[in-house]
């Protein structure tokens, strides 16, 4: 993630003109977009296409970032915002419930520890999928985009104390998804 | 699987094992940054004005400037109302006090409510005193011509009183009298005087209370006197009534009715020199009748009465005081027929002597009337 100096910088230039500021954004920023999106969607493929369309998104609305929080957190809000999108929007395709089951092991056979884990994973993805918005984002900035709070705190308005309650809060519901989704 | 605690979950969301970005995703990404970027706002903020209203950069310059305009009216404001010399009136009066108060005419500004519950009851009797200092004069109204006022007592100003006085004839308001009114228990203050208007009013405030001859005098009228006590904190309101000079000596019940009646028929006046009517009411053997009713009217109008009198026991009847001209005399009196001279001319400043005769009533009672008829005017069916 780039520094927030460096990042008000390479914003001053862009305010300037300087296209050169938009790639040294775009350097810094796409993998963890990239990432973010892959935690969310699970598809690699699919969350490069969305970080593509993350980052269109971003220059057209470009007038309406106003600084508050970084740009990189701004990104994830329009990340996250995509990928729901693209999670809504209707498709002549299964749901991605039914097309990952069709990967993952049954529960009868023996499992090694990376399917287990690879298995967990998915859980808890969903499980996070299925939170309120306001907690996963929170969430998803927090964890997958390596946010700190108090950034994400900016780019909601509001304090640090009520994102550390979302987080706590987001803790309880997926531990209690979790358990029910083994049980 | 168990329930998972707090710390397991940070783990699990904490965990790595994101693939890496696909060759070639950052070029496409620049490769659709478009040629003309335009970034919101002023830029990113400095952390030290972050959090401080309005949200919008462009909009906080203006939010500083209101806001030190606001402080800065107030703080006018607050040092305008308790440091800045005033010329309220009350609030010199309840600041300073009164010393010595004379021949001031002020006119007061209507005050709000707030003002006067904050002047309090002490200056609200000051405010009262102010009020009731008459305006300029003006036709039409009365006018006050005080020469000289009591002093309020030094230290704080005194309660004090108002009187209202009404002149009138009759039911006719008399402009030009001169109220005069002396306290009675302090013989060295000087009278405080006022003239009445066009409506007979007149008023003398303020007034420290106490007991008070009220003089009202004017030539050609009668003075008139009475004694008033003034309270203080409420205006005491007098009538007068006064009579001309020349009627005062007449009856009253007479000149009540003979006033009444010439105005009614709208005839003129009497005038300043007058005569007078001695009527001697005899009965046919020449005897006084005494306690007999004498009516006047006018000769021309004898429908219009001009007083009666009552026959003393010398069978006689004055009427004094009557305008010069020509008048109609009836008597009667029980047990008699009515009498009367149809005629009677009264030359100004002499006295006429009239002497009417009555007879005895008939038994059957129907050769006269009893009573004096009363005549229609002359050239009425």
């Amino acid at each position: 993630m780039a520094e927030p100096a460096e990042e008000r910088a390479l914003l001053a230039s862009l305010a300037a003109g300087d296209r050169e500021a938009a790639n040294a954004l775009v350097e810094r920023t796409y993998r963890r977009v990239f990432a973010l999106l892959c935690k969310l969607s699970g598809d690699a493929d699919l969350a490069a296409d969305l970080t593509q369309e993350t980052y269109r998104r971003a220059w057209a609305a470009l007038g309406s970032f106003d600084g508050r929080a970084q740009f990189s957190t701004w990104l994830y809000r329009i990340a996250t915002n995509a990928f729901l999108n693209h999670v809504r929007r209707p498709r002549p395709v299964q749901p991605l419930d039914e097309e990952h089951e069709r990967t993952l092991p049954d529960s009868g056979v023996r499992q090694d520890d990376a399917a287990i884990a690879a298995q967990i994973q998915e859980r808890l993805r969903k499980a996070v999928l299925a939170l309120p918005e306001e907690l996963r984002f929170t969430v998803a900035a927090r964890f997958w985009g390596d946010a700190p709070v108090a950034e994400i705190a900016r780019a909601e308005g509001i304090s640090q104390v009520a994102i550390r309650k979302r987080l706590n809060r987001a803790y309880r519901m997926l531990a209690l998804v979790l358990q029910e989704a083994a049980s | 699987m168990t329930k998972l605690t707090t710390r397991e979950i940070k783990r699990l969301l904490a965990a790595r094992g994101t693939p890496q970005p696909p060759p070639g995703l950052a070029d496409r990404i620049k490769a659709e940054i478009p040629d003309v970027l335009q970034l919101g706002g002023v830029g990113p903020q400095p952390e030290g004005v972050r959090g401080m209203p309005p949200r919008v950069p462009a909009l906080r310059p203006l939010w500083l400037l209101a806001a030190s305009l606001l402080i800065v009216i107030g703080a006018g404001f607050v040092a305008v109302r308790f440091f800045a010399p005033t010329s309220d009136l009350a609030r010199e009066i309840a600041l300073g006090g009164v010393v010595r108060i004379e021949d001031v005419v002020v006119t007061v500004p209507e005050r709000s409510t707030v003002e006067r519950q904050k002047a309090g009851k002490g200056i609200a009797e000051s405010v009262d005193l102010d009020r009731r200092v008459p305006a300029p004069a003006r036709p039409g109204t009365h006018t006050q011509v005080a020469s000289s006022r009591p002093a309020a007592p030094a230290g704080g100003p005194a309660p004090v009183g108002a009187l209202a006085v009404t002149v009138r004839d009759g039911k006719e308001p008399i402009p030009g009298v001169t109220i005069t009114a002396a306290r009675v228990d302090a013989a060295a203050a000087t009278p405080r005087t006022a003239e009445s208007g066009e409506d007979g009013q007149a008023e003398i405030a303020p007034l420290p209370p106490g007991e008070y001859t009220v003089r009202a005098e004017r030539e050609g009228f009668e003075a008139r006197e009475a004694k008033v006590r003034v309270a203080a904190g409420a205006e005491d309101r007098v009538n007068v009534a006064m009579k001309p000079e020349a009627a005062a000596a007449a009856a009253p019940a007479a000149g009540k009715r003979a006033a009444a009646d010439r105005g009614a028929a709208g005839l003129p006046a009497p005038e300043t020199a007058k005569g007078s009517i001695l009527v001697t009411v005899r009965a046919s053997d020449g005897s006084p009748v005494p306690g007999a009713t004498v009516l006047l009217s006018f000769a021309d109008r004898p429908d219009v009465g001009c007083g009666f009198r009552s026959a003393g026991s010398a069978g006689v009847a004055t009427f004094c005081c009557v305008a010069p001209g020509a008048y109609r005399i009836c008597a009667q009196s029980p047990g008699f027929l009515a009498a009367s001279e149809e005629r009677v001319a009264v030359p100004a400043g002499r006295q006429v002597t009239v002497e009417l005769r009555i007879e005895r009533q008939p038994a059957d009672g129907t050769a006269r009337p009893w009573t004096c008829p009363t005549p229609r005017p002359a050239g009425t069916p």
